[in-house]
């Protein structure tokens, strides 16, 4: 029982049955009157200040600090973010692509990825279009999710349709069986989290490494990418 | 429709939220009223010496003004703080890419911002924030305004306890609310997202692989435990500028449910917490039951909306698993939308997707959502509004059936209405005066461009300030003295004349003698009165906001196949 107001009683005893506010203007019966108006006390300074100064203390300084003391002892592995997966520009044609990015993948750009179009601008079709043409993709089907930018700009998945309606070209280009790489993207499903959340999607940065690791060894295909 | 295909996650998490945030209010509604709780042997040796520190006497009940004074002066000093800390950032240490100090527009925007829960960020964080800046000054602001508003709803719902003209001790509410409520459940949030793993560090930036060899620099630094009050507070305000559709801030769906449930708790919480306050359970249920009624059906109408976005139909794509711009792989659409959708209607602000190429059905829907302010709403005020509307709607319903109007034993007289409708008035005001100058002046077109979708993306901000939610809609240059200056009083009006009003309710009920229940007194914890309660909001909304709806986005949505 520290601390809070404690629950009154015997408050009334000095009520003035006679001290109508005008709020009710008079209407009301005697006998119900209002209590007065409490007195009124400025804060004091040092609980301004002092208030201040330990939130800084504690929210500001120890909540951070003590969190990552504890993310390096009870989760060293992913502390810093670097094992989260980025996308990042891929442009070679042996290889499975990302979604476009507007700010070309940048971690630091801070736009956010914010798409630059309203939901009916024809700025929004023509550059689906743009896009559709940029990934070889005409006189198909294209799933949305590839020739759309993502929010954050450095979405590393695309959908499984997105990166089926691929294989032709890689297949193409890599020389590579379409059964082969087939295979491969269904290994790079990544499966609804214990069953039910999330949907399936495909981590192009995985499947991406398990090609390089593949083609590197036997073509002698030039894996130039533009790397920042 | 979208949601078919995943509909147990959806259901899976709001049904957590729920059953936790009643949980929580049960639990919180001991805390304010100063009943034992098992955390008590922990806690009570904390806040006496905090309240020792403070030099506060928190047993000291004050009247409404002096609560209103306290309020407004501890938050007004930690605006000042901040303001400062930004504007001299770059000289200061924890800044490991020299960040130079803000403008003060800039410092201004962003500190009134944080103050007011409504983190909206017309700065981006990987650039312009250092890391002392972000933990001593934002995150700090973070707890403080969370505090605030939950203390102010206390406050307001003592007022139907009390007959003394007092509604409780400022400082006494702000310290059990940070040392029993915020800081534990901030502290549970960020161990979870720790081991779901969301980045905790104080180095603010990592080296990541590249595929094709090499490394690139990435900017990270304390993730979780920003992410965690973040959300658990209705704050908002992204460590990243893509805020929680960043994969460092939001990595897997299974972070995106914990996200969401930490959305819900606090700001689902308050009438549990009410009803067990005023000590009638069931008075949670015509409130609880409104908030699930509005919110529900807004979720399937987004839902709805971006299933497919038809205006791209002719291009070729296929949309089977939704309007997938401006939206991430990892999450279902349905996922992202929940979120979203949850984030907006809890005035949380948070953002998964990008909200300006989202559907103009869509955009309607999310725009409503922070017209209303509370179907929940923010934490503490989001109910705080619900209450006044609910006093409003008892007090028309009385009338026009002939009944007292009065609720839980409180008449609600002249006093009380006129604040109720500063309340209902001080939001619209706040959107249409800076949009009208906006629009007249051509602040609009330079800042978004021409047509239907820009005074959208200019409404949005406006309402997105004024209801302190924080989300916003692109693309707009908004980083300019305009829009800055304000926007950081839009913020300030938009958060403090409704407390001021809460507080001031709940003062003119806190002097009143409770009245006996009668045969004259309306029953509100019906069926009848959830549904009224409901119509009550739809119709007051919509006669306040249906004439801007139709100017931004319905005149989007004419050309909308």
């Amino acid at each position: 029982m520290s601390g809070a107001p404690t629950p009154h009683r015997g408050a009334r005893p000095h009520r003035e049955p006679r001290e109508l506010s005008p709020e009710l203007g008079g209407e009301e019966a005697p006998g119900t009157g209002l209590a007065p108006d409490p007195p009124f006390q400025w804060p004091s300074g040092r609980a301004l200040f002092a208030g201040l100064a330990l939130l800084i203390l504690l929210a500001g300084v120890a909540y951070p600090y003590v969190f990552t003391v504890a993310a390096e002892t009870l989760t060293p592995a992913t502390a810093t973010g670097a094992n989260i997966t980025l996308g990042e520009n891929i442009t070679n044609p042996a290889l499975f692509w990302l979604r476009p990015s507007l700010i070309d993948f940048q971690p630091y750009s801070g736009a956010g990825g914010e798409v630059p179009y309203g939901p009916v601008d024809p700025a929004l079709y023509n550059q689906t279009e743009q896009y559709i043409a940029e990934y070889g993709l005409k006189n198909v089907s294209v799933p949305l999710n590839l020739v759309s930018p993502s929010a954050s700009g450095l979405d590393p998945d695309v959908t499984p349709e997105a990166a089926l309606v691929q294989i032709p070209r890689v297949a193409h280009f890599s020389n590579l069986t379409q059964s082969v790489l087939l295979a491969w993207v269904d290994a790079a499903i990544v499966s609804p989290v214990a069953g039910f959340l999330g949907p399936s999607y495909v981590d192009i940065i995985a499947l991406d490494q398990t090609m390089i690791a593949h083609l590197g060894a036997s073509t002698p295909l030039d894996l130039g990418m533009t790397s920042r | 429709m979208l949601a078919s295909s995943s509909l147990a996650d959806v259901l899976f998490t709001l049904g957590l939220g729920l059953l936790l945030a009643r949980w929580l209010g049960i639990y919180m509604a001991k805390v304010f009223q100063g009943r034992p709780t098992i955390l008590d042997g922990l806690f009570d040796p904390v806040d006496r010496v905090v309240y020792g520190v403070l030099g506060v006497d928190p047993r000291r009940a004050m009247g409404w003004k002096e609560y209103a004074g306290a309020l407004i002066i501890a938050n007004g000093v930690a605006l000042l703080f901040v303001f400062v800390l930004l504007l001299f950032q770059g000289s200061l240490p924890w800044n490991a890419f020299h960040v130079p100090g803000m403008t003060w527009d800039l410092a201004f925007h962003t500190a009134s911002s944080f103050t007011t829960n409504t983190d909206y960020q017309h700065y981006v964080p990987e650039q312009q924030v250092s890391l002392l800046s972000a933990s001593l000054g934002l995150q700090m602001l973070m707890f403080l305004s969370a505090a605030s508003g939950l203390a102010v709803l206390v406050a307001f719902v003592r007022g139907f306890l009390r007959k003394d003209g007092r509604i409780g001790n400022f400082w006494s509410d702000l310290v059990r609310c940070l040392t029993r409520v915020l800081f534990p459940l901030a502290a549970v949030g960020a161990i979870v997202l720790l081991f779901a793993g969301v980045p905790e560090t104080l180095a603010q930036s990592v080296h990541h692989a590249l595929l094709g060899g090499g490394y690139e620099i990435v900017p990270t630094g304390p993730v979780a435990t920003w992410d965690s009050i973040e959300m658990i507070g209705t704050n908002g305000g992204g460590y990243f500028a893509a805020n929680a559709a960043h994969p460092l801030q939001n990595p897997t769906a299974f972070t995106n449910l914990v996200e969401i449930v930490m959305m819900m708790l606090l700001t689902f919480a308050p009438p549990f917490l009410f009803g067990r306050m005023v000590k009638r359970p069931n008075e949670a249920y015509p409130h609880i039951g409104a908030i699930l009624i509005i919110f529900v059906v807004a979720l399937l109408l987004l839902f709805y909306f971006e299933a497919s976005n038809p205006f791209l139909t002719g291009a070729g794509v296929s949309q089977n698993n939704g309007y997938f711009v401006g939206a991430e792989s990892r999450f279902s659409v349905a996922e992202s939308v929940l979120f979203q959708g949850m984030s907006v209607y809890g005035n949380v602000g948070a953002t998964t997707m990008s909200l300006g190429s989202l559907t103009p059905g869509a955009q309607s829907v999310l725009l409503w959502g922070i017209f209303l302010q509370c179907a929940p709403g923010g934490e503490g005020t989001g109910f705080g509004t619900l209450l006044i509307n609910a006093l409003l709607a008892i007090f028309v319903g009385g009338l026009m059936v002939g009944r007292t109007p009065e609720y839980l034993g409180k008449k609600i007289g002249p006093a009380q209405i006129r604040w109720a409708i500063v309340t209902l008035l001080a939001h619209p005001l706040a959107i249409f005066i800076p949009l009208a100058v906006a629009s007249v002046a051509g602040i609009t077109q330079v800042a978004a461009g021409p047509g239907s979708h820009a005074f959208t993306v200019v409404l949005y901000e406006f309402t997105s300030e004024s209801a302190n939610n924080g989300s916003g809609m692109g693309p707009i240059n908004d980083a300019t003295p305009f829009f800055n200056v304000a926007g950081g009083i839009i913020m300030l009006f938009g958060r403090f004349v409704p407390m001021v009003a809460m507080l001031a309710i709940g003062g003119a009920l806190a002097r009143q003698p409770e009245i006996p229940v009668g045969p004259g007194t309306l029953k509100t914890s019906s069926v009848t009165f959830t549904l009224y309660l409901v119509g009550f909001l739809l119709i007051v909304t919509g006669l306040l906001f249906l004439p801007v709806l139709a100017m931004g986005p319905f005149a989007q949505g004419v050309n909308w196949p």
